[in-house]
C-alpha cells in the first residue's frame, strides 16, 4: 500500500512493475524476475519449468524438480525498515493451481548477523478455483520481530516438489 | 491489438448506452458496430455518443426497420467489421476489466479464436462469482481452467465445444469467420449455435489455432422472465433443427478430421432438446417430439446413441421419456 502517510507505507515496488509488464522464461536454477522479486530454491532439487507473467498478473510459475532440497521460494523485497509506527504489517493475494498446493509465508527482516523470520500465523491453500488470502502480523505482540532492520522481505514458501501455481495478484501493506 | 465490438439491438437503448460507455472507460475497442434489429423506438447515435463518451469516428450505427433477429444482426454487423478482431456482445451484458489484459495478452499472439471464461449473474443467488458449474466442469476436462492464456489441444476443443454456445465469450481473429463463412443461423432463437460449433470444427486445435483464457473477462446478465427472446417459448425454438442439422452434416462429410466432434455435439444436441422441451409451450411439444426422432434416427446412430446412455443414462432417459410421452397419436 502507497500512501502520502510514511508511517502507512510498505512499498513493493518489484509488485507494481511485474503487474504491468508482459514477461516470461525459463527457469533454471534461481531467477530474478525483477529487481526485489525473486525465485531462489536449495541447489539440490535441481528445479526447472517455465514462467509467465500475463498483462495485469504477477506471474505463473510452472516449477520441476529432480532432486531433494530443502526450500523453494518467492522473495519480495519491502520497503519498510522500521515498524515503530506500524501497528499491523500483512499482505493480501489473489492466486490459483490447477493441483491445491500450500503456501508458507514469513517476514524476514535483516540482523547484524544474518536475518530473522517472523512466519504469518494462517497457511496459504491453492486450488484450481481462484482464492483471496489476507494476513498480517500484529506488531506488537510478536516478539521475536525486530522494530529496525535494515532490510525485510516477504517470502512465499513454495512446494518442494513439482506444482504450478499463479499469483495474480499481491499486496504487501503497512497500517 | 485493434478490436471491433459487434452488437444487436431490439429495444434495449439503456443497456446499449451503459454497454458502450463500460467499453469507453475500459478503452477495449477500437470500433463499435451497432446493429438496431427493429426498435420500436430506432436507436439514437446521438445519444449513445453523449451518455458512453465514445468518439463518433468508433460508431457504426446500421439499423433493420422490421426485426430480423439477432442472428442476422450479428452477421451484418460482422460485415463491416474492418479490425483484424471482433467480439460478439449482447446489448445487455458487460465487460470486465480482465478484458482489457486479456487483449495484451493476445497482442502479437497468432490464433483463429481465444474462448475466455465469464461471470453468470445466477451465479449471485449463491453469492458466487464465475460460470454455471456445467461449463466449469467442462473447462477443467478441458484442462484449461487455470492459466491467463492456454493453448486448447484437440481433446480440450470436444470438451470446450459442449460449453453454452454463447457468441460473447469468444474473440475471434475477423478472417477465420470470413474465410470459413462462418455466421450465427439468421433465426430468432439458438441462432448462435452454428457460430459455436463451426467455430470449433473450422480451426485447428493441433495447430494451436485456438487459445482459452481463464480470465473473466465478461458478465452475463441472465434475465429469468420478460419479453427478451431468451424467454420465448413459441414456434421459434423448432427452428433449431435446420443448423443441427447442417452442423451434423459438416462433421460427418469429413469423420476424418471432425468425426471426434460427433460424440461431443450430439450429447450436446441430446442436452439442448431436453432444455427446449422444458422451456416450450406445451402445446407446442408433440411437434417437437416428431422433429426430434426424425433428427434422431437420421443424424445419430444408434451405437453413438448408446455411448452417450453408458455415460449420461439419466439425460438420455429424461430425453426418451420426453419422446414417448409427447409422441404424436400418428408415429
Amino acid at each position: 500500500m502507497q500512501t502520502d502517510d510514511p508511517s502507512l507505507s510498505c512499498t513493493a515496488p518489484a509488485l507494481n512493475a511485474m503487474r504491468t509488464s508482459l514477461s516470461n522464461g525459463e527457469i533454471a536454477g534461481n531467477v530474478q524476475f525483477l529487481p526485489g522479486l525473486s525465485l531462489m530454491a536449495d541447489p539440490a532439487l535441481k528445479i526447472g519449468g517455465q514462467f509467465c507473467s500475463p498483462a495485469g498478473r504477477l506471474l505463473e510459475l510452472d516449477i520441476t524438480t529432480s532432486g531433494v532440497g530443502g526450500w523453494i521460494a518467492l522473495h519480495v523485497k519491502l520497503g519498510i525498515a522500521t515498524l515503530s509506527e506500524t501497528a499491523y504489517l500483512g499482505f493480501a493475494c489473489r492466486h490459483a493451481a490447477p493441483a491445491e498446493l500450500m503456501i508458507r509465508a514469513c517476514l524476514r527482516s535483516g540482523t547484524e548477523d544474518g536475518f530473522v523470520d517472523t512466519f504469518f500465523d494462517k497457511h496459504i491453500l491453492a486450488a484450481p478455483d481462484p482464492l483471496n488470502h489476507v494476513d498480517a502480523l500484529h506488531i506488537a505482540t510478536c516478539r521475536t520481530l525486530p522494530e529496525t532492520a535494515p532490510w525485510r522481505e516477504l517470502i512465499l514458501f513454495l512446494p518442494k516438489r513439482d506444482f504450478r501455481w499463479h499469483l495474480h495478484d499481491l499486496r504487501p501493506f503497512a497500517l | 491489438m485493434n478490436l471491433t465490438f459487434a452488437i444487436p439491438a431490439h429495444n434495449d437503448q439503456n443497456d446499449l448506452c451503459r454497454l458502450l460507455a463500460r467499453v469507453q472507460q475500459l478503452k477495449i475497442a477500437a470500433h463499435v458496430v451497432v446493429v438496431d434489429d427493429g426498435s420500436d423506438v430506432p436507436v439514437s447515435a446521438e445519444s449513445l455518443l453523449e451518455i458512453s463518451g465514445l468518439p463518433a469516428d468508433h460508431l457504426t450505427l446500421l439499423r433493420h426497420d422490421t426485426a430480423l433477429g439477432p442472428g442476422a444482426a450479428r452477421n451484418r454487423a460482422l460485415q463491416h467489421v474492418a479490425t483484424d478482431h471482433m467480439l460478439f456482445m449482447d446489448a445487455d451484458d458487460l465487460p470486465t476489466r480482465e478484458l482489457g489484459h486479456l487483449l495484451c495478452d493476445l497482442d502479437g499472439q497468432d490464433f483463429d479464436f481465444c474462448m475466455f471464461q465469464h461471470h453468470d449473474t445466477r451465479l449471485e443467488r449463491e453469492h458466487s462469482w464465475g460460470q454455471t458449474a456445467h461449463d466449469q466442469t467442462l473447462w477443467q476436462a478441458a484442462k484449461v481452467d487455470v492459466g491467463a492464456l492456454t493453448p486448447v489441444a484437440p481433446a480440450a476443443a470436444t470438451q470446450l465445444a459442449r460449453t453454452a454456445n454463447y457468441p460473447w465469450n469468444k474473440i475471434y481473429r475477423t478472417g477465420f469467420l470470413c474465410d470459413h463463412r462462418i455466421g450465427c443461423s439468421e433465426i430468432m432463437v439458438h441462432e448462435d449455435i452454428e457460430l459455436h460449433w463451426r467455430s470449433f470444427l473450422k480451426a485447428r486445435p493441433e495447430m494451436g489455432r485456438i487459445l482459452a483464457s481463464d480470465r473473466i473477462a465478461m458478465i452475463h446478465m441472465f434475465h429469468e422472465h420478460g419479453a427478451r427472446l431468451t424467454n420465448r417459448t413459441g414456434p421459434e425454438r423448432l427452428a433449431v433443427f435446420e443448423p443441427l442439422e447442417r452442423i451434423s452434416a459438416e462433421i460427418d462429410s469429413d469423420m476424418g478430421h471432425l468425426g471426434h466432434f460427433a460424440r461431443p455435439f450430439h450429447r450436446f444436441t441430446i442436452g439442448l432438446f431436453d432444455w427446449i422441451w422444458h422451456n416450450l409451450d406445451p402445446a407446442l411439444r408433440p411437434q417437437f417430439t416428431a422433429l426430434v426422432q426424425r433428427f434422431r434416427h437420421a443424424h445419430i446412430p444408434p451405437a453413438l446413441l448408446d455411448d452417450i446412455t453408458r455415460t449420461d443414462p439419466a439425460l438420455v432417459a429424461r430425453v426418451l421419456d420426453h419422446l414417448v410421452s409427447d409422441r404424436p397419436a400418428d408415429t
